[in-house]
């Protein structure tokens, strides 16, 4: 009887924590890389005002409504993440209190919510707002993930929302910078110049960093998202120009007519196409901005190059088969190898930083798709549907997320997906068209 | 004597290496349209356009070398200094035909026969006309990606350059440039507008 006991008490000890195991494997952190992920989840309750008085005006509770606006807005652009809308809720929304012993957890568990996130808010000093955000594992129960703010104006708002998410990101998935980086994009302006602006990946912040007459072109970022290389165009010439975060534009100059292209490699150091032998061919500048060496050279055109986090991959297109295609040159074997083989018009490649993926644009009867490559077994598999053209797309600094530009609206926007294809998304960037996204790798 | 007579040779022969040399000078040894300065500068963005504006003064295809055109005595009185002479008219036939488009199939630059035969017209009307200049301007449809239409704008531009250069052109009168898909004279998106986008145009530079 004693023997039996202890067996059923191994049993019972076994199954807790291998359950344990399941939910931190399986629930709580989630492999997004990988195909096949469920779906968590999730309610955000709305603020809950922590004070023992009302001694706010209307402006504080505004800013308070937009940062939780701001928040939902962010879960939202996780595909893994399944919003619940706390009204839809069995028993009510209601909790007592923000933190884990104010909340009744069963409530939510009947629900099968598996994440619950719950903001509290008080006035502190001189009319600061003390934010307090917490995310529980209801099957637990447990604290996830807390953090707390002080806001007293409305960048403040997104600030917050961008840092609890990237965090949050952070810890469920392993992998961040989607809400912590930026992108940089082209819009055309009414006075038919073509500007740079900046903002974060949901459209926040948006802020023109370019004034200039003519068009611009190809932005690219360094990979410590200080700088931005471009092509300028205007009056009857191509210039390399690169922006730097104090606001001040240098002009380089470098050989050649035509200047298409520019990246940076991870060390910093600038590569462009340029036609100064006669062919758009791909050049490596040194930290003088002179030519340093050709990387890919050939009668044909070869432009857009776009490199992996160790510098070891270079992703570029090459015309040398008779049409554009992608291809990666690997510096350690010093090989090159082919990587599109959908239809004949593929252009505009982007490495994932990790170099596992290629993402570039292919044109189909129905126009531009974007399509992504596995480079380990050279897959090829198109992610997204259109209508119209999809174009241009850049990793974000996840491998998770995509950046792409598609006139499927009518006029060429910004969209977000990620490398499933999952959930295209319009990112705010206003009136106008907007086009050439680039996606910075660092946080900022 | 004999002396005399091999220093006189010796000056003979270096006389005449001379004049070979600069003769040499005058013939252009390569097809690069332009080749820019190798320097960079840091500017605010009010500058850029500036020193944009300065460059093209005084860049070295913009009249710094007009004494070195092999030019007649009338010629010569229409290429003063002055900038308000200085503009090139050309009679209006010769002008129509110097401003006519050429086109190209899609995702191609190779000219096709109407696109050569419009070229050996112009080649015949800068021949007769020395001191005009041309920017050959490259475009696309809206078909194709921004880049790789940047690229392709500068191949079906440098393929007029060349042709005209073949028909015996100088280089230092042409340049070049890709537009890519960014100036479409027909903003509609169908066959017909792609095929009219698909163009090299010129333009007279003084």
């Amino acid at each position: 009887m004693k023997k039996i006991g202890i067996i059923i008490c191994i049993i019972y000890l076994f199954l807790s924590v291998s359950n344990m195991g399941y939910s931190q494997k399986n629930v709580l952190h989630l492999n997004i890389l990988e195909p096949g992920q469920p779906q968590l989840n999730i309610t955000l309750i709305p603020p809950i005002f922590l004070g023992t008085q009302k001694n706010y005006d209307n402006s504080t509770k505004e800013l308070v409504d937009k940062f939780y606006q701001i928040f939902l807005n962010n879960l939202s652009y996780l595909p893994f993440l399944n919003l619940i809308n706390p009204d839809a809720l069995i028993g009510g929304e209601k909790i007592n209190g923000v933190t884990l012993r104010d909340i009744d957890f069963g409530k939510f568990a009947l629900n099968k919510i598996d994440l619950l996130i719950t903001i509290g808010w008080k006035i502190i000093e001189k009319q600061n707002i003390k934010i307090e955000v917490r995310t529980f594992d209801v099957y637990t129960p447990s604290l996830y993930l807390g953090r707390g703010y002080i806001i007293n104006k409305q960048v403040h708002t997104y600030l917050a929302a961008n840092k609890f998410c990237g965090l949050f990101m952070k810890k469920l998935t392993g992998r961040s910078g989607f809400f912590q980086s930026k992108i940089a994009f082209v819009k055309r302006l009414k006075n038919g110049s073509k500007n740079l602006f900046i903002s974060t990946p949901q459209g926040y912040l948006q802020k023109q960093i370019t004034f200039l007459k003519g068009i611009v072109l190809s932005p690219a970022w360094s990979w410590d998202g200080k700088k931005l290389a471009f092509t300028y165009l205007s009056n009857n010439q191509h210039k390399l120009l690169i922006w730097s975060a104090d606001g001040t534009i240098k002009n380089v100059f470098i050989p050649g007519n035509t200047i298409i292209s520019p990246s940076f490699t991870p060390n910093g150091e600038i590569v462009v196409s340029s036609d100064m032998k006669g062919n758009p061919d791909i050049y490596l500048l040194d930290e003088k901005f002179k030519v340093k060496k050709a990387l890919v050279s050939s009668w044909a055109i070869d432009i857009s190059p776009s490199f992996d986090k160790k510098g070891d991959k270079m992703a570029y297109v090459s015309s040398i088969y008779g049409n554009p295609n992608i291809f990666l040159y690997d510096f350690k074997n010093k090989k090159t190898i082919r990587v599109s083989y959908l239809g004949k018009y593929n252009t505009n490649p982007c490495i994932s930083s990790n170099g596992k993926y290629i993402v570039y644009s292919t044109l189909t009867d129905k126009g531009h798709r974007i399509v992504l490559t596995d480079l380990k077994t050279l897959e090829e598999k198109i992610i997204t549907n259109g209508p119209g053209n999809d174009e241009h797309p850049v990793f974000g600094p996840d491998d998770y997320f995509i950046a792409f530009t598609s006139n499927r609206s009518g006029t060429y926007k910004i969209y977000i997906t990620t490398k499933d294809g999952t959930h295209p998304r319009v990112v705010n960037t206003g009136e106008g068209e907007a086009t050439s996204v680039a996606w910075s790798k660092t946080p900022f | 004597m004999w002396r005399k007579l091999f220093l006189q040779v010796i000056t003979v022969l270096f006389v005449g290496f001379l004049v070979v040399g600069c003769a040499k000078k005058k013939i252009p040894t390569h097809s690069q349209p332009t080749v820019k300065q190798s320097q960079s500068t840091s500017l605010t963005q009010e500058d850029l356009t500036k020193k944009t504006t300065s460059n093209i003064k005084t860049g070295p295809e913009q009249g710094s070398k007009v004494d070195e055109y092999a030019v007649t005595s009338e010629e010569i009185s229409s290429e003063n200094l002055n900038k308000e002479s200085n503009k090139i008219v050309l009679p209006e036939e010769a002008e129509k035909e110097i401003k006519k488009r050429i086109y190209f199939a899609f995702d191609s630059y190779e000219l096709n026969n109407n696109a050569k035969e419009i070229l050996k017209k112009k080649a015949e009307i800068l021949l007769k006309y020395p001191s005009v200049k041309l920017v050959i301007e490259g475009h696309c449809d809206e078909r194709g990606t921004e880049e790789y239409n940047l690229a392709l704008g500068e191949r079906r531009a440098r393929a007029a350059y060349e042709y005209l250069i073949m028909l015996g052109i100088e280089a230092d009168r042409l340049s070049i440039v890709s537009y890519g898909e960014e100036r479409p004279i027909d903003p509609r998106h169908n066959e017909e507008a792609w095929a009219k986008n698909r163009r090299d145009e010129f333009k007279i530079s003084n």
